[in-house]
């Protein structure tokens, strides 16, 4: 009787558990920081045993609005967070397109390969993702049967293998300013223009852990300092001992961004919110636990 | 009378003035949205096949990419036909049968009226000719079917039209930013949606006048002030507080004026 009573309640318990919990703990760490003036708003992501994925929604699908595609899609899932993901063509959700190169699940959206953005995102279907920089010309695909091939999205013949494999393995793909790669600073100090940032950083910790952080930049700054500003803070706060890349998100005419605490309620820390609300979003991406 | 005579011819004049200055913009008008004829239409015999063997020999064929005559082939303009670019294709494969295998013919064809082909144009695309730019416009369509007609060649057709189109993409999204009212002029909204069609999008670019309009049309009020806030210098704030300030002082001066007045006609 008292085992029943036992395997009862904790049955309950683990019923509850699932019921009310969004995604483990020690998953997902938020903190709020300085450096330099500029209030930074960190929401760290861990890679252990890979249950933290991600999602695109690159572009409406016919009629679908990017809103209505991700409510139908995230139906049983954890949800993190999501934000406003990369540059659009114009401040208006309705009509906007991707500003730059973009297959959204193989589906070619904008064949247009920006000269000034070297950063390209590709999203797996399998929820992992992975930055490269076109400069370096050597983008890694591999293939359903386990062939690898490494390709120069630059040259318009290799750009086709690569449209070709994305409509096969049904990857999500996007081009951005890429801000750091291999630990090497990749932004100019060229442009002036100030504005609040949101970057995606990927890294290892010190013990080797993979890991994602989305970081706020609060402070109106321009691209080269908000980044600088970053690196900084990663090295001397050892968040990161080794950074594979970050990437800039479109906190401007489209600036969505919500969190998800681990008992699913939304996070109302300052820093953790877009001014805009997830129905002007172009264009989405979105962390989720499994 | 002679007055009345005067307002006549006046008014005369006035609408012979006017009735020229409508028909210079009608003609205006009618010359500038012209689209130019589609090159494919030349009369270039697409039966007919490049003589490569004039230019190359057997010797040739571990070195085609070097010694692949380029220009007297882009002289030829051979290229702007897909059926005449698909038998010169053919021709050179006959006479290095063995690097349709590895490509090598492939590779020299496309760097010839790729890369080659765009230094011979560079000089032209760095000014805004929207002609010239139709012409590469309709030229990298018409590829597009070469590859539905020849599906051997399939990739090669694919990868020239992705070429241009995305090089003309980035020229126009270039020009635009250098002048932002080209997306009202009717050839560059033209070229634009045509090349949204195939997946090319141009984005448009906004002055900030354009910006204010469009956040007041949207209601995007909170923003509009953000925004305005964050790009104006120290100077400017201290200039909008000291108006806005001064404008407060003004009113409630007035006001208070016209109470005070009230109060002392009543006493």
């Amino acid at each position: 009787m008292i085992k029943r009573t036992v395997y009862f309640l904790f049955s309950i318990i683990l019923l509850a558990q699932n019921t009310y919990s969004q995604y483990g703990n020690g998953y997902v760490n938020m903190q709020t920081d300085h450096i330099n003036g500029d209030k930074l708003t960190l929401l760290n992501l861990s890679g252990k045993g890979s249950r933290i994925k991600v999602k695109y929604f690159a572009y409406k699908d016919g009629g679908t609005s990017v809103y209505q595609r991700f409510l139908n899609w995230k139906i049983g899932k954890n949800i993190i967070c999501y934000s406003s993901g990369a540059y659009i063509d114009f401040c208006d959700a309705i009509i906007a397109k991707p500003a730059a190169f973009c297959i959204d699940n193989g589906n070619v959206i904008n064949n247009v390969l920006a000269a000034d953005l070297d950063g390209l995102i590709i999203i797996y279907p399998t929820g992992n993702m992975q930055a490269y920089s076109i400069k370096e010309a050597a983008i890694d695909i591999v293939y359903k049967e386990g062939t690898r091939k490494k390709i120069n999205i630059k040259n318009a013949l290799e750009k086709q293998f690569f449209i070709e494999w994305a409509k096969k393995t049904g990857a999500t793909v996007f081009q951005t300013h890429l801000l750091c790669y291999k630990n090497q600073l990749a932004v100019s100090a060229v442009s002036k223009k100030t504005s609040n940032r949101r970057f995606i950083v990927s890294g290892k910790d010190g013990n080797g852990n993979a890991r994602q952080i989305i970081i706020n930049s609060l402070s109106q700054l321009t691209l080269f300092d908000a980044t600088s500003n970053v690196i900084n803070y990663l090295k001397t706060s050892s968040l990161l001992s080794d950074i594979s890349f970050i990437f800039n998100l479109d906190p401007g005419c489209q600036d969505v961004y919500r969190v998800y605490n681990s008992d699913g309620k939304i996070c109302t820390l300052s820093g953790f919110n877009g001014s805009y609300q997830i129905e002007k979003a172009a264009n989405l991406i979105v962390y989720y636990y499994e | 009378m002679k007055k009345y005579k005067i307002f006549f011819w006046v008014f005369l004049i006035w609408n012979v003035i006017f009735i020229f200055i409508l028909l210079y913009f009608v003609f205006v008008s009618n010359q500038n949205d012209n689209i130019p004829v589609n090159p494919i239409l030349s009369n270039i015999p697409a039966q007919d096949t490049f003589d490569f063997k004039n230019y190359l020999t057997s010797a040739d064929s571990e070195n085609v990419a070097n010694k692949f005559p380029y220009k007297a082939y882009l002289k030829t303009e051979r290229y702007k036909d897909p059926a005449a670019l698909k038998n010169d294709l053919d021709g050179l494969d006959m006479i290095f049968p063995m690097n349709k295998e590895s490509g090598d013919n492939l590779s020299a064809m496309f760097n010839a009226i790729t890369d080659t082909l765009f230094l011979n144009k560079k000089e032209k695309l760095t000014q805004y000719q929207p002609d010239d730019l139709i012409k590469i416009l309709q030229w990298g369509e018409a590829l597009k079917y070469g590859a539905v007609y020849d599906s051997n060649n399939k990739l090669f057709f694919n990868a020239v039209s992705d070429y241009w189109l995305n090089l003309l993409s980035q020229k126009l999204n270039e020009f635009s930013k250098k002048t932002p009212d080209l997306k009202y002029a009717y050839k560059f909204r033209y070229m634009k949606s045509r090349l949204e069609e195939g997946s090319y999008i141009i984005a448009s670019v906004v002055t900030p006048l354009e910006k204010i309009g469009l956040n007041i049309n949207q209601n995007k009020w909170g923003h509009l002030f953000q925004a305005s806030w964050n790009q104006t210098s120290s100077i400017q704030k201290i200039g909008f507080i000291i108006f806005i300030l001064l404008t407060a002082f003004c009113y409630i001066y007035v006001f208070f004026s016209l109470i005070i007045k009230k109060k002392m006609k009543n006493t």
